[in-house]
């Protein structure tokens, strides 16, 4: 209890982690539900465990092999435009926010910020980067 | 900024010229008109004609100096698509000739910064946005394990010099408070960061030294510049090598005279290291192409004495190297290029056969020996006068020492010219034609012009 | 007056007494965990009756009685699953990474219980108005990626692996075009706090104020948080009829309805920031400055407008399930990447513009 009340003496001085204080009970709570209730299950339910039962499930014919195997390379592709991509949209959440104060001068900054993903965008579609069949 | 502007433009451009056409001659020739725009772009903006201004907080600092190798780089660049064009479209089954253009010009963009910086942010960005095209380049033929190779290990060996670069620039930024170069005086920082300021200097030189691979961080290059496709070697082995000594320049130009008696010591030891590393190693080697991969370990030597004097003849002199060393290597790389057998056996005997490869092959092996008349001679003139401008006759064993090595490298390089002229065999040359013949003819001139003439470029340098 | 049994009234008057008796640390670490059990509580009642109404919905769609024989007309059906696969044995597979294979499902709960942080229930009835709340809810949302991946990585089963790898790359395809209508909607308000953007609602709701650019953003928003939560027609992920289950194939017992609850939190969290952004949350319906209607309008709860919209749009979801047929990856990530991506990319242009000419309102 003591070092609940250094922490929230902590938080006191310093005003932004105080607001994430609730975040942080969230996420013990969370914890503590999940770990109720799959612990409670472990108590109340059977433990019989065979090797077939332990078995990774293949619709009932043998597993070959590991699963672990390369995959499919556009996978990655798909999360490296998402990463490209996602960097764009998280700039526009600071101007959506202020760009009333930035004006048209800030329009045409964000029109050509637009463009040159357009370009980018356009260029990977062409290269077929979607192309999921060759 | 106009050089910057326009080498990304210059990039999507050809990004896009791939899209819309699969042939090699439309791309090349496409590649060409926005490298002489680019370059045209520039040379206007030296002047002051047409250039354009985006403010950059003073992070960019742009000086006749810089913009006056952008020149000189953009031009060797422009020479290099002129004769080795047609083979860069032919790397990795001609498939992705646009991108490899376009990677060269996303390339030129990070020279661009480097040679303007003002703040450590923009080194690093400009030195990332220069090696991570050549990264791929590195990796252009991509059925080629060795190629793969090659690429896999400049990359990790790159991002770790960047790590260390970062490190760097973090420790130099808690010394001073800032990234801007030109703020960061010696007196300025207090005794009690006192050791920060010369360590992340340390850990940025390591960084820098790294990417012209200078001694003890070389070993990368012979694998790399072996492995990688022929073109891309004479690419990165030329302008990325002299721009990453820009970057030196600059980052010891504004203030780090005074840094006192250490690094006085310290750069010495880098020099000699790295004369010795790249000549004794090229002497043991077959491949005339790893011969020239040590060879430019060599030739950065040399060029390191022009961070030593930090003068103005330093800065002659690190043009006149730079553009004595591209013309040269390009030629030579272009005669390798067509060649089936890259090995100095394969070379016996070429001058029966092929007399105007072998004549100008011979004349930039002269210029890099440094043989009078040639303009080696002059670039590694100035770089020795720069040193003896700065230290008199403190620094003459120096001079003595880069002479003798000089004298050694002269034994591997004759012995390609030994090998072309006085010893008979059948060497293999792939089909070239009169364009080619013609391109290796101007390289000559400009290497036995600027042998004769050396002011030609200095004299627009001061205009 | 109306407000004496609303949700904020409660909320105050708890606040209060806490307050009277213990020290001001006391009341609130009191406060911290009877939210947290709250929003245990609010969750567990909010599976049950979603994965209810999910059948109940499917069976008048299919004209036929869905459960019907547990409790009266089938309400505790859901209730006897859960105590069901409470008692059933959760295993973890041999071959599994086990550390992975049983930090997933707090992950993706933890994920799910965080985005209820922001979420504005009733009139000030909001666990934390945090300034960045729109930010953070498709943050957080993203999360849920890594435990989805985790889950179906570490079971080291082939179905669990594809339907991961599927499910990965469709989630995050369509958070950009989420995340997109997002910042549409924030460019009205120009505030990311929840309660900001609700009370911008006052006189009517952004759909019907925001002209054409919020009607495309919602319906990209409503067809991204479809294929978000991995919903039919979007559901290729766990496709039954290729994939067994798909990244959940493996888990058994309270492990997978752990995942099952998140998966209906998530439909509800989307569809809750969904009436947040385009209905006002819990505004209630108001007509420009028309007192007389929006003063009967004020005297619906502003928790009834709040759920009623969200069930609605839940219903929504649940309606697309048996309207379309499920698409091929290469369908799912064409129709993102070449149509939503760059239309919602316009959108926001369109909108911006609206803004910046002042014709709303």
């Amino acid at each position: 209890m003591t070092g609940l009340y250094t922490l929230l003496q902590i938080n006191q001085l310093n005003n932004t982690a105080e607001n994430y204080f609730p975040i942080g009970v969230q996420i013990i709570f969370a914890i503590g539900f999940v770990a109720t209730m799959i612990g409670l299950s472990a108590l109340v339910g059977p433990k019989r465990k065979t090797s077939d039962k332990l078995e990774n499930f293949s619709s009932g014919i043998a597993s070959h092999g590991n699963a672990r195997q390369p995959m499919a390379v556009k996978y990655f592709l798909i999360a490296i435009l998402f990463v490209l991509f996602d960097v764009e949209v998280i700039f526009f959440y600071p101007y959506a926010v202020n760009f009333k104060f930035l004006g048209w001068a800030g329009f045409w900054e964000i029109v050509l910020f637009v463009v040159l993903f357009l370009i980018g965008f356009i260029y990977i579609i062409k290269k077929g980067a979607l192309q999921w069949e060759d | 900024m106009n050089a910057i502007i326009f080498s990304v433009i210059g990039g999507v451009v050809m990004m896009f010229t791939g899209i819309i056409t699969q042939q090699k001659k439309a791309i090349r020739n496409v590649a060409i008109i926005a490298l002489i725009i680019l370059l045209l772009a520039n040379i206007f903006d030296t002047y002051g004609i047409l250039s354009i201004h985006i403010g950059t907080h003073g992070m960019l600092n742009f000086q006749k100096f810089g913009l006056y190798f952008n020149t000189l780089a953009y031009a060797a660049t422009l020479l290099f698509i002129l004769i080795s064009g047609a083979d860069v479209t032919q790397i990795g089954e001609g498939k992705h000739a646009a991108e490899f253009f376009a990677l060269i010009f996303f390339s030129l963009s990070g020279i661009a910064i480097i040679t303007s910086y003002n703040s450590l942010l923009l080194l690093f960005l400009g030195i990332e946005i220069m090696s991570i095209p050549l990264y791929i380049l590195t990796g252009g033929d991509k059925r080629n394990l060795k190629s793969n190779e090659a690429s896999l290990k400049y990359f990790l060996m790159g991002s770790f010099s960047t790590g260390i670069l970062l490190m760097g620039i973090a420790l130099m930024y808690g010394a001073h408070g800032g990234f801007e170069i030109s703020a960061m005086k010696p007196s300025a920082v207090s005794n009690e960061y006192g050791i920060l300021d010369p360590l992340g200097l340390v850990l940025v030189f390591i960084a820098i030294a790294f990417k012209v691979s200078a001694a003890p961080f070389h070993f990368w290059t012979p694998d790399v510049y072996d492995g990688s496709p022929s073109v891309f070697t004479s690419f990165m082995a030329t302008i990325i090598k002299a721009a990453g000594f820009i970057a030196f320049i600059r980052l010891f130009d504004n203030k780090y005279v005074e840094l006192g008696l250490s690094w006085r010591i310290i750069l010495p030891l880098v020099i000699i290291a790295t004369l010795l590393v790249g000549n004794i190693t090229a002497i043991f080697q077959q491949s005339v192409k790893r011969m020239m991969a040590y060879s430019s370990i060599a030739q950065a030597g040399f060029m390191l004495f022009a961070v030593f004097a930090e003068n103005d003849m330093a800065k002659e002199g690190i043009l006149i190297y730079t553009v004595a060393y591209s013309v040269a290597t390009i030629g030579i790389f272009a005669v390798l290029e067509k060649m089936e057998d890259i090995s100095l056996a394969g070379y016996n005997g070429l001058a029966k056969k092929h007399p105007l490869l072998a004549a100008t092959n011979t004349i930039f092996l002269l210029s890099l020996t440094g043989i009078p008349l040639t303009a080696g001679f002059f670039a590694k003139y100035y770089m020795l006068l720069s040193v003896i401008k700065y230290g008199g006759s403190t620094v003459t064993w120096l001079v003595i020492v880069a002479v003798i090595f000089a004298a050694i490298s002269a034994y591997y390089y004759f012995r390609v010219i030994q090998a072309m002229y006085f010893k008979t065999g059948n060497p293999e040359v792939r089909s070239y034609n009169k364009g080619f013949c013609f391109m290796l003819v101007i390289l000559a001139a400009i290497t036995i012009l600027i042998g004769i003439f050396p002011t030609i470029i200095l004299n627009w340098f001061y205009f | 007056m109306l407000n004496t049994i609303s949700f904020e009234a409660i909320k105050t008057a708890v606040q209060q007494w806490l307050n009277m008796h213990w020290g001001p640390h006391l009341a609130f670490i009191a406060e911290c965990i009877l939210i947290g059990l709250l929003v245990i509580v609010f969750f567990a009642v909010l599976g049950l009756l979603l994965v209810f109404m999910e059948r109940k919905v499917s069976a008048v769609m299919q004209i036929r009685l869905g459960p019907n024989r547990v409790g009266p007309k089938g309400w505790l059906q859901t209730s006897a699953d859960t105590l069901k696969l409470m008692l059933k044995e959760g295993l973890t597979p041999d071959g599994a990474d086990k550390f992975l294979f049983n930090l997933a499902p707090f992950l993706i709960m933890i994920a799910a219980m965080l985005i209820m942080v922001p979420i504005a229930f009733a009139r000030n009835f909001q666990i934390w108005d945090i300034n960045i709340g729109v930010l953070y809810i498709s943050s957080i949302a993203s999360i849920s990626v890594i435990a989805i991946l985790m889950a179906g990585w570490s079971s080291n089963n082939k179905y669990a692996l594809l339907g991961a790898m599927r499910s990965g790359a469709q989630i995050i395809s369509y958070e950009l075009s989420a995340g997109v209508a997002v910042i549409t909607m924030v460019m009205l308000t120009q505030s990311l706090s929840i309660q900001d953007i609700i009370l911008s609602q006052q006189n009517g709701w952004w759909i019907f104020k925001g002209h054409i650019p919020a009607i495309i953003a919602f319906i990209i928003f409503m067809i991204a948080a479809t294929a978000e939560t991995n919903r039919a027609p979007f559901d290729l992920a766990e496709a039954e009829s290729e994939l067994t289950a798909g990244f959940h194939t493996e888990y058994s017992g309270m492990k997978f309805a752990l995942f099952f609850l998140a998966e209906y939190i998530n439909v509800f969290i989307v569809c809750a920031v969904a009436a947040i952004l385009f209905f006002g949350g819990w505004m209630p319906f108001h007509i420009g400055n028309w007192e007389g209607f929006n003063h009967i309008m004020d005297y619906i709860p502003s928790s009834i407008w709040f759920l009623g919209k969200t069930f609605c749009l839940i219903f929504l979801i649940m309606w697309f399930r048996w309207t379309f047929p499920r698409l091929r990856i290469d369908q799912l990530l064409n129709l993102e990447w070449k149509y939503l991506l760059p239309i919602s990319l316009a959108n926001l242009l369109l909108m911006t513009i609206i803004v910046v000419l002042k014709w709303y309102l």
